[in-house]
């Protein structure tokens, strides 16, 4: 059939060359490869349910009232917005599903980026001349945050509401053009009457425009440039080793689709997520303690919550408090991301075309980089529900403030010295295995099922020592490892 | 073409393992069909058997054919020679000769060429400009609120509020009547034994009968500052848990806010009812690039 | 093989990480069950000791447990507040809460297991009803048209401490605002109305009786028997859950699928 459908168009559109190279280009198959492809996925499943939710939302402020099925917000003055969440969580049939579906998604789908960019950076995937597409990877990071948090405040609830109210203070606190820019977004003073259907063309038509046009980029940059591969037998700058487009890896690839759909549908039908009904509607003077943003927003929560209380003020002017955190902090932090490529470039005066990946423990100084960094926004993140953290472990929140604030800063230093100590000592463990003539072991079993190697081929249980070992010389627990032979004879 | 490199055996053992996932699969989405169809009034748990058939529909397409990709499909490795590295010398040179020779077909004419970079600039500028339709900077509202002396104060429903109703160590939200459920206007009315107020130099007649009022939006990223602890008498924003001494002028004491709650100065009218004295001071809520001025004059 | 070692790294790390993230979710205590595991377990501990024997005379109890800090009299000293003006419902709500007694001034208020029968407590209510003022033990009817009016209520005045479901939250020191799974619904209107520990009282003007009573009806039928629709409700703490889950389970399990598709290498 499928050869039908291709005669069918050959002999219309034509392109059978075009579409025999496309076809018989080679994929290298690591999973960790997969990682882009899972937020791929994710965002198809974002469209597609999004499609669905978009039919019944209705983005308005408009005060009204709800009578469907779910009686304890009857008669409950809200907003159009959230009534129609709640329609759409109680009184359409799958709904919810569709619902919940689509805010797992939006979880997964950023969760998926943040995997694929570290994959990309640890193994130095985006070096020339690849700066490019990791660009286009950062500005779809960026977008994807902004597409949740406008996806986030759309149904109008408490919690919504709230971040919304966060968000106007943050665009007040901009020198010179905040107050009006504000309100000039909001449609007049906090909460205004426009917001929600700016956030819904935003989220709806101007975001997923970029989305596809980005993603489309992205892919074909992939394509043209060909794809990075690990070092290992036969491969090389030169070439790439793997499976063919056709059949074998549009297979794999559509096999990793299904499982995001079976993974997503399932977790949006048996785990609840985002229940607005609690939340109630938003109303300016109403809050809740526990209020958080998703969890890719929760950095920026958490640097709000832990800068000092400082702000500049002078006799006309102010710099106030939340432009710290929550503006500059998140322009620094992409203007980094943005830049990594070309300082890296800079500083190591490496211009060569690079197209076999490295190995973290093999660039210490870039892996320390990047543990740091990981490190440094995971604490903030949690620093973004440090309420929910006190009372889980019942501890004071000021005490767990203070600790946090402390943590955000010894904490990357402390993961960026143990990573960097940890890199030289596997480097150097491997190095040593290669001269003990371990590698004499690995077998060459070529279009096996991937244990092959001209390196040492230690087992997984070996393995894991090492690394435990490493990590624990990294620690300062004395470095067994290397007073022993690296092969375990003794 | 390699082909699948695998034995017959596991050939046999991919292909009933694949035929098995998708008669799952098949089964899963007559079951969402079955489940959809029948609806939320008669299925229990309706959401999550929705939910599971979905995922037995995609788990089982996904690992069917996953199944076959590994045992049944060519494994490779297949090897592609790298066109990607960038053009060739030549080609370079080829294009920047394309390029030079097309260019000087046009000639020099470096006045236009800037003009009409100036004149692109120009449409630029002009074409944003009607974005400021949207608004104008929102002063002098922002440096204001309704309160007006001689305003009751009303409770989110419209009632005013007497004097004499509200229990001590107790808390309630406030509006300027007939600006109810303003959102700048929230204000948290408090009600404390009289003799342990320290009031701030000035507002020593602003808190009658140990009554006390600040506005509810908090001077950080202006959330409703909601709590209010009776045993240290403070009050915490639920959001970044900035405190304010309600004795001391809510001054803040912990979290990232730097400048106390404003407080409303608080009077009595005949009738016994609370009403404000005038506005706050100086502007509600976070800080912006005008505020020391906004606060010295009313509007910047 | 060589670059294989890292990615097996990464998954071990992020395994670990994952597990860890588990236990700590695992670990909390969910308002269902955890609590009220947790409860009992502490209330073995401290309580057993202080069970008294069974006893008719309320003040024989009063006199044994109550009057060491309030004095005989319900005067208070240097160990405990007077009980002049508390009100009967202050009496009925530390110790239908178990609240009280505690056998050290600076114990803090947690909720526990009453120590005295119902009939005991409502002996000792009316005992020392005799010679304090205030509140009285309230008559609350729960009802199902109640609970819109309620919610709205609870919104408005009780969710900024304990949160919009009603599972508690931290506020500043050892105080907490509780959790509410436990708590009856005359315990609701009598709290509205005393504000025991750090919680600010309400008078009737500020929240009618009709009011109280709505709220005590949104904490039985709505906060106490939540409407889960949506499946597993992660203890209804939040986007935080969410988050967690999301990775967790939700990347923790499409890595597993990805390094099934794909080779690990």
């Amino acid at each position: 059939m499928i050869g039908r459908l291709a005669r069918w168009l050959e002999r219309r559109v034509g392109g059978s060359d075009f579409l025999r190279d496309k076809l018989s280009k080679v994929f290298p198959e690591s999973w960790t490869f997969l990682f882009g492809e899972i937020a791929l996925y994710a965002f198809v499943v974002l469209v597609l349910t999004g499609t669905f939710l978009a039919l019944f939302f209705d983005a308005s402020h408009t005060e009204t009232t709800y009578f469907g099925n779910y009686s304890p917000l009857h008669d409950v003055e809200m907003s159009a917005a959230y009534r129609s969440t709640l329609e759409l969580s109680f009184d359409v049939p799958a709904g919810l599903l569709m619902r919940q579906a689509h805010h797992w998604a939006a979880l997964v789908f950023v969760a998926a980026i943040v995997v694929h960019l570290s994959r990309i950076f640890f193994t130095g995937a985006y070096r020339r001349p690849r700066e490019l597409n990791w660009t286009i990877g950062v500005t779809l990071l960026l977008l994807a945050i902004l597409e949740g948090f406008a996806g986030y405040s759309l149904p109008d609830d408490l919690l919504s509401g709230t971040g919304a109210r966060i968000a106007y203070a943050i665009i007040e606190s901009i020198p010179f053009i905040g107050v009006w820019l504000g309100s000039l977004l909001f449609g007049g003073l906090f909460p205004g009457e426009e917001i929600i259907g700016r956030l819904f063309t935003l989220h709806v038509f101007i975001l997923p425009v970029l989305f596809f046009g980005l993603i489309g980029l992205h892919l074909a940059l992939v394509f043209r440039q060909t794809h990075t591969q690990f070092p290992g037998p036969d491969r090389s700058e030169d070439n790439v080793v793997g499976v063919k487009v056709w059949p074998t890896y549009t297979a794999m690839s559509v096999g990793m689709f299904m499982f995001t759909c079976a993974l997503l549908f399932g977790l949006g039908g048996l785990v609840q997520i985002n229940p607005v009904w609690y939340y109630g509607p938003y109303d300016p003077f109403v809050v809740s303690i526990n209020a958080q943003p998703d969890w890719y927003m929760g950095w920026l929560e958490g640097s709000l919550r832990l800068f000092p209380p400082w702000e500049f003020s002078g006799a006309r002017f102010m710099v106030a408090n939340p432009f710290f955190p929550a503006a500059l902090l998140p322009m620094l932090t992409f203007a980094a991301l943005y830049a990594f490529p070309f300082l890296e470039r800079r500083l190591t005066g490496d211009r060569g075309e690079h197209h076999v990946l490295d190995r973290a423990r093999d660039h210490p100084l870039r892996s320390a980089v990047g543990a740091a960094t990981i490190t440094f926004y995971a604490i903030l993140t949690i620093a973004g529900a440090d309420d929910i953290v006190a009372l889980l472990f019942n501890v004071d929140i000021t005490g767990l403030v203070v600790f946090l604030r402390v943590a955000a800063v010894v904490g990357p230093v402390l993961a960026a010295y143990v990573t960097y100590r940890w890199c030289r000592d596997l480097a150097a463990g491997t190095a040593e295995a290669a001269s003990a003539g371990t590698h004499g072991e690995a077998a060459k079993d070529e279009g096996g099922d991937g244990e092959q190697g001209p390196g040492q081929r230690w087992s997984p249980r070996r393995r894991w020592r090492l690394a435990f070992a490493g990590l624990a010389a990294a620690l300062g627990y004395g470095s067994a490892r290397r007073d022993r032979p690296p092969d375990g004879r003794s | 073409m390699s082909g699948p490199g695998t034995s017959d055996r596991e050939q046999l053992a991919a292909t009933v393992l694949a035929t098995l996932s998708f008669l799952i699969a098949i089964v899963g989405a007559l079951a969402f069909a079955v489940v959809y169809i029948r609806g939320p009034e008669v299925v229990p748990a309706y959401t999550q058997l929705l939910g599971v058939s979905a995922m037995l529909a995609f788990g089982g397409a996904g690992a069917g054919v996953v199944f076959w990709a590994h045992g049944l499909m060519p494994q490779g490795p297949d090897i592609e020679k790298r066109k990607f590295t960038g053009p060739s010398p030549e080609e370079r040179e080829r294009t920047a000769t394309v390029l030079k020779e097309s260019t000087e077909a046009i000639g020099r004419r470096g006045l236009l060429g800037r003009l009409l970079f100036g004149a692109l600039g120009a449409i630029g500028v002009a074409m944003l400009l009607p974005f400021r339709s949207l608004g104008r900077a929102p002063f002098p509202e922002r440096a204001r609120t309704g309160w007006k002396a001689g305003r009751r104060l009303v409770t989110e429903d419209g009632r005013p509020v007497r004097i004499d109703e509200m229990a001590e160590n107790s808390v309630l939200t406030v509006f300027p009547e007939r600006r109810v459920r303003d959102a700048d206007s929230q204000t948290l009315l408090l009600r404390l034994p009289p003799e342990i107020i320290r009031p701030l130099e000035g507002r020593e007649s602003w808190s009658p009968e140990g009554h006390i009022a600040y506005s509810k939006v908090c001077t950080h990223a202006g959330c409703p500052v909601g709590l209010y602890q009776v045993d240290t008498q403070r009050l915490l924003c639920p959001c970044h848990h900035s405190a304010f001494s309600v004795l001391r002028g809510a001054t803040p004491i912990f979290g990232p806010a730097t400048r106390p709650l404003p407080q409303l100065p608080l009077g009595v009218d005949r009738e016994g009812y609370l009403i404000a004295l005038g506005d706050y001071d100086v502007p509600v809520g976070a800080g912006f690039w005008t505020w020391p001025s906004a606060a010295r004059k009313g509007t910047p | 093989m060589r670059d294989g070692r890292l990615d097996r790294w990464s998954l071990t790390t992020v395994t670990l990480l994952l597990l860890a993230l588990a236990a700590l979710v695992l670990h909390g205590r969910t308002p269902d069950a955890g609590a009220q595991e947790q409860e009992e377990g502490r209330e073995e501990v401290q309580r057993e000791p202080l069970k008294p024997r069974p006893e008719a005379d309320p003040k024989r109890i009063f006199d044994r447990d109550c009057a060491v800090c309030h004095g005989t009299d319900g005067r208070g000293g240097s160990r405990g507040p007077s009980l002049k003006d508390v009100g009967e419902a202050s009496v009925h709500f530390y110790l239908t809460t178990g609240y009280m007694p505690i056998r050290h001034p600076d114990e803090g208020l947690r909720r526990r297991e009453p120590v005295y029968t119902e009939a005991e407590i409502d002996a000792l209510v009316e005992y020392v009803g005799g010679f304090i003022t205030g509140p009285h033990v309230p008559d609350v009817e729960v009802e199902e048209t109640k609970v819109e009016k309620g919610g709205e209520v609870f919104r408005l005045n009780c969710a900024q401490c304990h949160q919009f479901i009603g599972t508690g939250g931290i506020v500043v020191g050892s105080n907490e605002a509780p959790a509410l799974h436990q708590t009856s619904a005359v315990e609701v209107v009598e709290a509205i109305r005393i504000g025991p520990g750090t919680m600010p009282k309400f008078s009737e003007e500020q929240i009618s009786e009709e009011d109280a009573q709505a709220v005590a009806s949104f904490i039985a039928l709505e906060v106490q028997e939540p409407t889960d629709d949506g499946g597993f409700s992660l203890g209804r703490f939040g986007p935080f859950s969410e988050g967690l889950v999301s990775w967790v389970v939700g990347m923790g399990a499409l890595l597993v699928a990805a390094g099934w598709i794909g080779k690990r290498t």
